[in-house]
């Protein structure tokens, strides 16, 4: 019955990824109703894989599918849920891209990425405060509002994050450091001084 | 045929170091993206990279496997697209296998939290820096600017998902060019020697 269970992991994750729009967190409810389903495994199973595939590098989808399919099939169950992620939009790629490409110099292509750059700047500016509020609020005070965290700036600030991550700015910008290695200093440095 | 093998090798190293060091999202990427393959490869343009990115947001998926997925299809078809992916995830399978078999307590080691602490906190001025430079392309006009605004205050105010925030983005241009088409004019003329999706 290995297979059948595998059939189904992979339906599950390519489903995942179908409906995955910008974000690894909408994911979550879905892959929670369907492991509930199969009785797969717990919640607080659940949870705990979720938090893992934060930390951990790799795309938050990549890391929960890899973990799911090893907890229910072992290393089969892994590979099957791995692949099941990239797999919808790889076809979308490879049959989509090459359409755009004849196309790219009709004006209305040409008009269609001139609103939707300054999109993608803003879903990266955003990405900014995101990240930046996991790492320089405090986890205290990281479900707590605005107005608490500013009133408790010493409490809720982990300045040892704020030097870090300004360091880090002025010497991707100043220098051409690579970027590898300034994330290998940042984790001896993270280790050393929290 | 040795060439072509030897460069598919080539795809998959690349994106499997990129994998490595992609923390908390795709966007992590971009540094890395413009390190390894604008600079030293030059296997893609800087000014492609915002196109890249703008299209791997408007399809389904993990953003950093689209990436991955339409940067390898550019570099050698359909084998780089397969090269690339497999590639970027094959960091996460190994970790997330050996943490599921050895480990399953990893993130309550106190070592491991702050490591990741550190880590995150240059991810922040990683996406800052890209951020920056990304804007510098998308910025041509009072029209683009506004729109930035708009996203980023949609994004940071509101619970809208990025994909209506994106579907705006494709409106907006599209209206541009079927009810002004003198301002399309104007635009693509001035536009002409930065767009370039190729």
């Amino acid at each position: 019955m290995i297979i059948l269970i595998l059939i189904r992991l992979f339906l599950l994750f390519v489903k995942v990824a179908l409906f995955n729009f910008g974000g690894g967190f909408a994911m979550i409810p879905l892959i929670s109703a369907e492991l509930e389903q199969y009785q797969w495994l717990t919640s607080q199973e659940f949870m705990n894989i979720i938090a893992i595939s934060q930390m951990t590098p790799g795309a938050i989808a990549i890391n929960t599918s890899t973990f799911v399919g090893f907890q229910v099939a072992g290393i089969f169950g892994a590979m099957v849920s791995t692949l099941a992620i990239p797999l919808p939009s790889m076809i979308l790629v490879i049959v989509l891209y090459p359409v755009l490409d004849r196309n790219k110099n009709h004006p209305l292509v040409k008009m269609v990425f001139y609103g939707l750059r300054p999109v993608v700047a803003g879903l990266i500016i955003a990405a900014v405060f995101f990240v930046g509020n996991t790492a320089v609020i405090t986890s205290e005070y990281i479900d707590m509002s605005f107005i608490e965290v500013i009133r408790n700036p010493l409490k809720s600030l982990n300045f040892g994050s704020i030097a870090i991550a300004i360091v880090g700015f002025i010497l991707i910008s100043k220098t051409k450091i690579n970027p590898i290695l300034l994330m290998v200093v940042a984790a001896i440095v993270g280790i050393l001084i929290f | 045929m040795e060439d072509k093998k030897q460069n598919l090798i080539n795809i998959y190293l690349t994106f499997f170091m990129i994998g490595i060091v992609t923390f908390g999202g795709g966007y992590v990427m971009i540094p890395f993206i413009e390190k390894e393959m604008v600079e030293k490869k030059k296997w893609i343009r800087q000014n492609e990279i915002i196109d890249i990115i703008a299209i791997t947001q408007s399809i389904p998926g993990a953003l950093s496997t689209n990436m991955s997925a339409l940067v390898g299809y550019k570099i050698a078809k359909v084998k780089g697209s397969i090269a690339a992916v497999l590639g970027v995830i094959s960091p996460s399978f190994i970790i997330i296998v050996l943490i599921a078999t050895f480990f399953t307590q990893f993130q309550d080691l106190e070592v491991v939290q702050n490591a990741f602490l550190g880590i995150r906190s240059m991810v922040v001025a990683l996406i800052a820096v890209a951020s920056i430079k990304i804007s510098k392309t998308a910025i041509v006009d009072t029209n683009t600017f506004i729109v930035v605004l708009i996203a980023v205050l949609l994004l940071l105010f509101t619970n809208i998902e990025p994909i209506f925030i994106i579907m705006g983005g494709f409106s907006f241009g599209m209206m541009i060019y079927y009810i002004f088409p003198r301002t399309t004019t104007k635009i693509l003329r001035k536009g002409d020697d930065y767009i370039d999706i190729d």
